[in-house]
């Protein structure tokens, strides 16, 4: 790991956190569903399933895309939190509707990601 | 009451807590050598972290500033949900990984919820501050 790595993934966890940090000011919670979190952590998903794929392994431009954009774009925390705030308000069907759907649909993006990546990566391949 | 930060200084504080986040989550993910424990301690750690914060910071004047910096931010940063998916997916025994993908979650919510509890035994004057949420 070389210092070069480190700045790599602190640019692309800022470029990262700067999106989710925005996608959640424009999409407010909607009746207490958070949607912005919800787009951040799907799309997330599939960039990484892309990004991890598509991109050397070990490389700091895998560094930038894979552990700093997408890892800082998603977030567990607040996925976390925002399920307790949901159940404290008594939310039980928003709350499972919102888990359920985080996660469905964040395996689909990812799957999706490792197939279009794996298929870039062989199709740039001569 | 504090009235929040404007969106570009929310997105900004965001943004600077995550790339410290990341740097820490990079640091402890290549020092346990990848793959599943790293996302538990990292994730379950960061939940319940962002509780603690979430019930020390509400109704604090220093909130405005401190709640974006340090819980989407730099929790936010710290844990991921994009590397959890894609391991996941990747997995070789799909049904072992969902499981776990969902223990995960009944466990993440469980460390938000208890850290949240132990921040309203320490602070009981607060409440949920909405920015802090974000």
């Amino acid at each position: 790991m070389t210092v070069w790595t480190l700045l790599a993934v602190a640019l692309g966890g800022f470029a990262g956190g700067a999106l989710r940090g925005w996608l959640t000011t424009v999409l407010r919670p909607c009746d207490g569903f958070p949607r912005g979190v919800l787009v951040a952590n799907v799309a997330g998903s599939l960039a990484l399933g892309l990004a991890t794929t598509a991109l050397p392994a070990g490389s700091p431009v895998l560094a930038l895309a894979g552990a700093g954009f997408c890892g800082a774009l998603t977030t567990w925390s607040t996925f976390s939190l925002d399920l307790v705030v949901l159940l404290e308000h008594r939310r039980h069907r928003t709350a499972a509707g919102y888990a359920l759907l985080s996660l469905g649909a964040g395996l689909l993006a990812a799957a999706l990601g490792l197939l279009l990546g794996t298929w870039l990566q062989e199709s740039l391949t001569p | 009451m504090t009235t929040p930060p404007s969106a570009g200084t929310h997105v900004l504080l965001v943004a600077a807590g995550s790339a410290v986040g990341a740097v820490l989550r990079f640091l402890l993910d290549t020092a346990a050598g990848g793959g599943w424990a790293a996302l538990w301690t990292l994730n379950l750690a960061g939940a319940a972290l962002l509780g603690l914060l979430t019930g020390l910071l509400a109704g604090r004047r220093s909130a405005r500033w401190l709640a974006p910096l340090l819980g989407p931010g730099l929790l936010g940063g710290f844990t991921t949900f994009s590397a959890v998916l894609v391991l996941t997916v990747g997995s070789t025994g799909p049904v072992a990984a969902v499981a776990q993908l969902g223990a995960m979650t009944l466990l993440g919510a469980l460390a938000a919820w208890a850290g949240l509890v132990l921040a309203r035994r320490l602070h009981p004057h607060g409440d949920v501050p909405a920015e802090a949420r974000r």
